[in-house]
């Protein structure tokens, strides 16, 4: 691209950037819901982004000796130390994969719970009118269905989750 | 109007000078002589006037100012300062504490500040020396860049020279000879990067470990600086009964976080109360009991793996748990068929309940039964622990225990394979050299004999709950023995990495319960290492044997024959079968051999020059170290007194080399040894 072109092309920004401000807000007939599509092996699952505090690339996870298997081990982020637990474990689904969980996120309800995955492959805007009623036989915390047939995916509520995690160290500790 | 920023300034000005002020004060009263005492207090007072004035807060000048005349004639002068005149100075010093917590601006204007003890710890003064070893860490870190700059420029280099190269091979000067003394500079030139850049790599993690660890020790302050006002605590309430206290502290090298010692000075100062109030006696009944007429209050600091511990003790009257009793009933926490039933230390717990006292008064000190309630909530506020211990007539000791969020602690780091562990340096007695013989099964535990005991012995791979390697390399070289408590336990490892000072972090809750970790500590790319807590392991030893088959000895068994090939076979005949075998030529060369290890077996010719074999299994009832070991006679003597002969001496099985076959020998063996 040359000069000529990248001048053009800030300019349309630059303009596109002010009308944003100028004109009236759009007015939305139906609410998005931002989620992050993750794989665990081959399956495919969406969390809310409103429920992560972090996505990060799974640093090296230091194994404990925990009673609990659903616990991979500690990783350190930031400086802070956060338990890594498996996502697969956790929905009852250990068997998707054998692969190792290389990604993960943070809880935001309870920020020092990583949920690691296979990987994360992106984000997707999804209309709440297309989410729907779970069918029995869905994992467990999946609060909704998106999509239907092979291409469907479930919706896993992480704040459940989480609390899952927190109820089940306590009565444990 | 003055700046807040200002008002910031002086703040942190003034408390430090107060604190000064007050220790140098208590010095005083306890005997420093000396001019300089007296010159540091006027320097103190003169420069919080000077401060006082230039925020414009002309109470605290002239206070100040006041205890400059106060002090100005000892100073030239011999005279000792007295207790009144240390006194009336003590109460400026809280006078002006008063007017610095005014200036608070969550006070509401005019409102009296909260008497308080405890300033909270919310900023750090870092020791210079201590800001210099920041510095210097990260100016190593950028010295050891700057070197790897250098050899990327050699890389680069070294590429420009190969795209000369590749022009030459390309053009009619191809066949010139200078390529093969380019490209063995460009090889020698790589590979003198590749290891420079490895070197400056490794050198600069350890650098910004050593820069984290020690960002990480700024976080924590000394438990010194709790000691003068506990001191002040102890003098005040001292004063204030009649009463003579000394006042002794150790463990000021101990660190914590500054919430927890915040927490803990409130707590302590009513602990030293108490001790005064409750614990010690007035003089004079000292003196009817034959005790010093100056009563001791002790404060230890000390740090138990993720714990610290506060012992608070005093050498007083005791409490009288029936005192105790009455005192609950009376306030209605508990019936008195209840507060009867009560072990006598579960009654004594009752101290720590809201309103009990046993003090038939209320002084100005204590009495009203709140100090203690405070000291137990405070406790379970940082989730520690408190308890009592006393005699009557002897003295009462108060611990508290909390557990520590961070702490700084000399640590030696072990390895096996790929598992690495921080364990506490303070715990590990000394690491030998493992002979794996000297691992023995005791009660299906795996044991060590260390100094004439068998103590636990685990493989550091246990201790993480991985599963063991079987092969022999990875069998561990060397022995941590380590301190569980007031026992010993043996950890066996590969390697002794380093020792470090190390910050551990505690692990988070959400990892539920892990007693065998006392916490983490980030390495230099921030990944967790785990620290041990051996304690803990001891603890769960027997839970592990539990949890793990035990695993089968393989016996080790003698064979004696001076036939080298009788030797042989009957060696390969009971390796094959899974027997660990060692061998001997004779009787004598038997004895020798067992005198030096445990056998579980001997396979013994008859026949053989020197000491035959009926001679040898007779030999085996006679010595300590050989009774209980059976025997088995191997010979080509079938006769019926010889196997009566064999008999008597001892044999437990009598095999004619005629009759010999494989699977009676093997069935044998594994009737007598499994």
């Amino acid at each position: 691209m040359n000069e000529t072109a990248i001048g053009l092309k800030h300019e349309e920004l630059k303009r596109a950037f002010d009308r944003s401000f100028q004109e009236a807000p759009v007015e939305r007939d139906h609410e998005l819901a931002h989620l992050l599509v993750v794989r665990i092996g081959t399956a495919r699952f969406a969390l809310r982004v409103s429920d992560l505090a972090g996505l990060a690339r799974a640093q090296s996870v230091m194994a404990v000796p925990a009673a609990d298997s659903t616990l991979l081990g500690l990783a350190g982020l930031k400086g802070r130390l956060v338990a890594v637990y498996s996502l697969a474990a956790m929905i009852g689904s250990a068997a998707l994969t054998t692969e190792p969980e290389r990604w993960f996120v943070l809880c935001r309800a309870e920020d020092r719970i990583a949920l690691a995955f296979t990987t994360a492959e992106g984000t997707m805007m999804v209309p709440s009118s297309e989410l729907c009623p779970v069918s029995p036989g869905a994992p467990p915390h999946a609060t909704d269905a998106i999509g239907t047939g092979g291409s469907q995916l479930w919706l896993l509520n992480v704040s459940s989750i989480a609390a899952a995690i927190v109820q089940s160290t306590e009565r444990a500790g | 109007m003055i700046d807040e920023n200002l008002y910031q300034y002086f703040k942190i000005e003034a408390r430090e000078i107060v604190a000064d002020l007050s220790r140098d004060l208590l010095g005083l009263e306890k005997g420093s002589e000396g001019a300089e005492p007296i010159a540091r207090l006027l320097r103190q007072a003169h420069t919080l006037k000077g401060a006082a004035r230039v925020v414009r807060l002309p109470r605290i000048a002239e206070i100040a100012h006041a205890m400059e005349d106060v002090l100005t004639p000892y100073r030239e002068s011999s005279a000792a300062v007295t207790k009144e005149v240390i006194g009336h100075l003590l109460q400026q010093v809280d006078i002006i504490s008063s007017e610095i917590r005014t200036l608070d601006p969550s006070l509401p204007p005019g409102a009296e500040a909260r008497p308080v003890t405890f300033e909270p710890f919310e900023r750090i003064r870092v020791d210079l020396a201590e800001m210099d070893a920041l510095l210097s860490g990260v100016s190593e870190t950028a010295v050891q860049l700057d070197g790897m700059r250098r050899e990327i420029e050699a890389v680069k280099r070294v590429e420009e020279r190969l795209a000369e190269l590749e022009e030459q091979l390309n053009s009619a000067s191809a066949t010139t000879p200078h390529w093969r003394e380019a490209i063995e500079e460009m090889r020698v030139s790589l590979q003198h990067s590749r290891q420079s850049l490895a070197t400056r790599a490794d050198n600069t993690d350890r650098e910004i470990a050593e820069v984290r660890g020690n960002i990480d020790r700024l976080r924590l302050l000394s438990a010194s600086l709790l000691f003068p006002a506990l001191e002040r605590a102890v003098r005040d309430a001292a004063e204030t009964l009649g009463k003579e206290v000394g006042f002794e502290t150790s463990g000021r090298e101990q660190r914590l976080e500054s919430h927890v010692l915040t927490a803990l000075g409130e707590a302590l100062s009513h602990l030293m109360r108490n001790a005064v109030a409750h614990g010690i006696e007035s003089p004079q009944e000292r003196r009817a009991h034959g005790k010093p007429v100056c009563g001791e209050i002790r404060l230890k600091i000390d740090r138990h793996a993720d714990r610290i511990l506060f012992t608070c003790s005093d050498d007083g009257r005791g409490i009288d748990v029936e005192a105790v009793r009455r005192a609950a009933v009376n306030r209605g926490a508990l019936s008195a068929v209840r507060a009867a039933e009560l072990p006598a230390d579960r009654a004594l717990d009752l101290i720590f309940s809201p309103g009990v006292t046993t003090s038939d008064s209320v002084s100005e000190v204590a009495g009203r039964g709140i100090g203690l309630d405070v000291v137990r909530t405070v406790a379970n506020r940082i989730k520690g622990r408190v308890t009592v211990r006393t005699e009557l007539g002897k003295g009462t000791s108060i611990e508290l225990e909390v557990p520590l969020s961070l702490s700084s602690v000399r640590a030696v780091l072990l390895g096996a394979d790929d598992i690495l562990i921080w364990v506490p340096l303070e715990a590990v007695n000394c690491a030998l050299r493992l002979d794996p013989e000297a691992v023995v099964s005791l009660a299906g535990r795996e044991s060590l004999v260390f100094d004439g005991h068998a103590i636990p012995f685990l493989r550091l791979a246990e201790t993480m709950r991985r599963p063991l390697k079987s092969d022999a390399d990875s069998a561990p070289r060397l022995a941590a023995i380590v301190w569980a408590g007031v026992d010993l336990l043996a950890i066996g490892v590969d390697r002794v990495i380093r020792t470090n000072e190390v910050i551990v972090h505690p692990l988070p809750a959400v990892a539920g319960s892990i007693p065998v970790l006392a916490g983490a500590v980030f390495d230099a790319q921030g990944n967790p290492q785990l620290v041990l807590n051996p304690e803990a392991l001891l603890k769960a030893i027997h839970t592990v044997s539990a949890e793990r088959p035990p695993q089968r000895q393989i016996p080790r068994i003698l064979v004696i024959d001076d036939s080298l090939t009788s030797r042989v076979l009957v060696q390969s005949i009971l390796e094959t079968a899974g027997y660990k075998i060692d061998l001997a030529v004779s009787g004598e060369d038997a004895i020798a051999k067992a005198r030096a290890r445990r056998y579980d077996l001997f396979v013994c010719d008859v026949e053989m020059p020197g000491m035959n074999g009926f001679e040898f299994v007779a030999r085996t009832r006679e010595y300590d170290y050989l009774i209980g070991i059976p025997s088995i006679l191997i010979t080509s003597r079938a006769g019926d007194d010889d196997r009566r002969r064999g008999a008597e001496a001892g044999a437990r099985a009598y095999i004619v080399k005629g009759e010999f076959d494989q699977d009676s020998l093997i069935e044998t063996v594994r009737m007598l040894v499994g």
